[in-house]
């Protein structure tokens, strides 16, 4: 299921809701609730696959005990080691697969003349390398010592399978949320933040994501000989819109629904297109994933305190390992390993000379870098994102007669687009501290409430009722982020 | 304004947008359980209908089945008043209607076929952005070919006939930024090569413009062509018959009387539920004379096919017979050219897609013995690209 959808929209969530707010009494009782309602969004979806999520739940339940109970006698790094590679394993078992399969054929079996091994296709259970990676950041934290281990199995499960961030994040950490699991409340307050959480997120993923989606899944469906430099860097433009609004749309809903239910999870983006470099770049996006591979792969291999050689090949390797986890293919391993190699340059006097550079072109810098990693992020394979590089560098064989920029762009996609290009920027931030700013000088009711009931009476059902017409109307909806 | 009068106004703004929240995502149970269902001239086809409810295993098993298979996100309430709205905003206020869409908007209230399905796109063939390879027309000729002389050690004629696409006769209210990319299209690749083997093909196109010169050859809301345009078609299928049989007289125009009245239901407006706002009249060609052909009674569609197997006859035993492979736009065709055939047998085979080449129903042929087969395409699908498993004769 996903969130932007009727069936969670206009049934699941009210139900759910319903529940929760009138039917459950205690703590104790509403997370029995939102369990057993994790787990059907959870089935709805994935069936019998839920199996897959249950095993991992039963087993790091067990791994956490076993890592604590080691902590008395032992540093407990056995018990830790099986226990991620416990986790590692499944992960690879469910995702990599075939792609190790497919490669072992391609380099290995048929150049020797062997007969190609056959396992079949691997299902991919939606989210599983994000309860995988909640998992590991539960058993981590034990380890540390930074936490103790939940002595709840049903506590536990709702760390894991909490539905809001269950098959797209955030990754949450299990010490960021332990106390909630055992202590919350919601004020009205709270709840209403929550409310327009949610909207502003389903308003980025279908009235801008969803549109924009659709000229670029055009432009990238372009055959590689007629594809000519505007009309590809116009694909590419879309999509990093697309991208940007369609993840961080989900996790301003992810967000908003864990605020509804007394839940308060870290933020994951901070307006990255601003970023003056790709180390800042990455400090603002997806900043759950990145932070925890600085906190569990990044740091533990020794961080910056190395030897400059030692720190590249560190950051190379937390990246290419970084693509890998976005999905099982050279092209994201190959997005992975361009991004370690910027953060490597920047660590150069490059880097120092880029800080120190005029703001325009630093900022040029970065969006060059970044959309040309897109590239590689959303291309099928690697002959179609080299197609598309050579067609943005002047070097493609179109000639514009069969596509040509006109053909990818009406009035609302015109429209939307400079809203997502003006919304890539910080400017409703800036708005709010002015209003506070102004609030706080004046004290006047138009910069308290009043903007309040704009906001949250006038625009958010706009944005609600907008969305709500898109949904009936469109059926291009999957997440992009759903595949990892 | 104090602080705390603040602090309150807030904590009401709070209540007010957690109710109005609450109340929205209500509101699609509430019309279901209400039974409110405004009519919204919206066409559409109910691809995952929900079985009848028993307390059985197997069919509680199917209803959790459809409702996990987006069930209810094609049955929640007011749902098509939605799609309505969102239509009006994007094609009437935004201008929004793209050739990936299922109808694209053209000028002047125009409305074009174009995202038929995953795989045809009708204003991307009309752009021809892929024209068809050698070895695709190669391939398709070789289908023709076989079909041809299969029929002819059967000592049965072979025409086929092509009725073009919409906007191959009305382009000029396709948005000019939809430019096309090449002078020819494959329609033209088609007929040549056809032609160039020795198979006889009626290409319709001009036949059609003459209609158009003349009058209304296609409805502007839907994607077929009137009664008025069928006729210009059925002239130049009927002189082309003469060939073949030297007695058949196509019908001068006079025969009939030209009229229109409204009510119109374009099929192209009600997929994009606006029907109400598209509006257009019927064509209609009222014959002068008494019809002598009738329609007898048929039989149920067999495995492959769209509708009943219509026959039509007429008394008249001399005239020759015929099987006519069809599809949607023979149907104005049939009260004009039944006239001319003692028996006319007509099957609605699957069209062409992107797996299967559309039937040929040789045993259907075998039984009826007719003098003629006439295999009937629209453009787009006579100019798809051969599907990989494209065989010389439906096995």
């Amino acid at each position: 299921m996903v969130f932007s959808s009727a069936s969670f929209l206009f049934y699941f969530l009210p139900l759910v809701l319903l529940l929760y707010y009138v039917g459950a009494s205690t703590l104790k009782i509403r997370n029995t609730l939102l369990l057993a309602a994790s787990f059907v969004f959870y089935a709805w979806g994935e069936g019998a696959y839920t199996i897959v999520m249950a095993i991992s739940i039963l087993a790091n339940f067990w791994f956490g005990l076993w890592v604590h109970n080691a902590h008395r006698t032992s540093s407990a790094k056995l018990q830790i080691g099986l226990a991620i590679a416990f986790n590692i394993t499944l992960l690879v078992v469910f995702k990599y697969t075939n792609f190790i399969v497919d490669n072992l054929n391609h380099f290995g079996v048929i150049p020797l003349g062997l007969q190609p091994i056959d396992v079949g296709k691997v299902h991919l259970p939606i989210g599983v390398s994000f309860f995988t990676f909640h998992c590991i950041s539960y058993l981590m934290d034990i380890y540390r010592r930074q936490t103790p281990p939940n002595a709840s199995l049903g506590q536990l499960a709702l760390y894991i399978a909490l539905f809001p961030q269950l098959v797209a994040g955030p990754i949450v950490r299990y010490k960021d949320i332990a106390s909630q699991l055992s202590g919350r409340t919601v004020t009205v307050e709270r709840f209403a933040y929550g409310v327009q959480r949610f909207v502003t997120g389903l308003g980025k993923k279908v009235l801008i994501a969803n549109v924009v989606a659709l000229p670029a899944d055009k432009i990238f469906a372009v055959p590689a000989d007629q594809l000519t430099t505007s009309v590809a860097w116009l694909g590419v433009l879309y999509y990093t819109l697309q991208i940007y609004f369609d993840f961080s749309g989900y996790s301003d809903m992810a967000i908003g629904l864990a605020h509804m239910f007394g839940f308060k999870f870290l933020e994951n983006f901070n307006y990255p297109y601003i970023s003056r470099n790709i180390r800042e770049f990455w400090r603002r996006w997806h900043i759950s994933l990145s932070t925890w591979y600085r906190d569990y792969l990044y740091i533990p291999l020794g961080g910056n305190r190395c030897s400059n050689a030692r720190v590249t090949f560190n950051l190379v390797l937390v990246f290419f390992l970084c693509g890998l986890w976005h999905g099982a293919s050279w092209s994201f391993i190959i997005w992975g390993l361009f991004h370690g190699f910027f953060l490597g340059l920047e660590r150069t006097r490059f880097g120092a000379w880029m800080d120190k550079a005029w703001s325009p072109l630093a900022h040029a810098y970065t969006m060059l870098v970044v959309m040309v990693g897109w590239v590689f992020f959303r291309a099928e394979n690697l002959d179609q994102a080299t197609a598309f590089l050579k067609a943005m560098a002047g070097l493609g064989t179109g000639t514009g007669m069969e596509w040509h920029p006109g053909l990818f762009i009406n009035p609302k996609v015109a429209i939307v687009l400079v809203l997502a290009v003006v919304g890539s920027a910080p400017v409703i931030p800036w708005l709010a501290a002015w209003r506070t700013r102004m609030l706080e000088r004046t004290g006047s009711f138009f910069y308290g409430p009043f903007v309040d009931a704009l906001t949250g009476l006038v625009a958010m059902p706009s944005i609600l009722l907008l969305s709500c017409m898109a949904l009936a109307s469109g059926t291009h909806n999957p997440f992009i982020y759903f595949q990892f | 304004m104090g602080n705390t009068a603040n602090s309150r106004a807030s904590r009401i703004v709070a209540v007010m947008v957690s109710i109005v929240f609450i109340g929205a995502i209500l509101v699609p149970v509430t019309a279901n359980i209400l039974k409110i269902n405004p009519e919204v001239p919206l066409q559409e086809s109910d691809t995952n209908p929900m079985p009848s409810f028993s307390m059985d295993f197997p069919t509680v098993g199917q209803v959790i089945y459809k409702l996990r298979r987006n069930w209810l996100d094609r049955n929640f309430g007011l749902r098509r008043v939605l799609v309505r709205w969102e239509q009006l905003l994007d094609v009437r206020v935004l201008k929004a209607s793209m050739p990936w869409d299922p109808v694209l908007a053209g000028n002047d209230d125009w409305l074009y076929l174009a995202q038929e399905n995953p795989q045809l796109n009708v204003v991307n063939d009309w752009r021809v952005t892929v024209p068809l390879t050698p070895g695709q027309l190669d391939i398709w000729v070789n289908i023709f070919r076989t079909r041809r002389d299969w029929l002819a050690e059967k000592g049965i004629r072979y025409m086929v006939v092509v009725a073009p696409n919409k906007v191959s006769i009305y382009p000029d209210y396709i948005p000019k930024r939809f430019t096309k990319a090449r002078p020819f299209n494959k329609m033209d690749q088609m007929v040549q090569a056809l032609t160039s083997a020795g198979i006889d093909v009626v290409d319709l196109r001009p036949a059609l413009r003459e209609a158009r010169a003349n009058g209304t050859a296609f409805y502007r809301t839907d994607s077929h062509w009137t009664p008025f345009g069928a006729f210009f078609a059925y002239q130049e299928i009927a002189s082309r018959l003469q060939k073949y049989f030297p007695n058949l007289k196509p019908a001068p125009l006079s025969d009939y009387a030209v009229g229109e009245r409204p009510g119109l239901k374009g099929g192209l407006a009600g997929m994009i539920a606006m029907s109400d706002i598209y509006t257009e009249n019927v064509v209609t060609m009222e014959p002068l004379s008494p019809r002598k052909a009738r329609e007898t009674t048929g039989r149920e569609a067999g495995l492959n096919e769209f509708q009943p197997l219509s026959i039509y006859e007429n008394e008249d035993a001399s005239l020759p017979r015929t099987v006519v492979l069809r599809d949607s736009f023979v149907h104005e065709v049939i009260p004009f050219l039944a006239e001319h055939f003692s028996r006319m047998v007509f099957v609605w085979p699957f069209p062409t897609d992107a797996v299967h080449v559309r039937g040929f129903k040789p045993q259907i042929i075998l039984d009826e013995k007719p003098d003629i087969v006439i295999d009937e395409f629209v453009e787009r699908y006579f100019t798809q690209p051969p599907p990989p498993s494209a065989l010389p004769m439906e096995q």
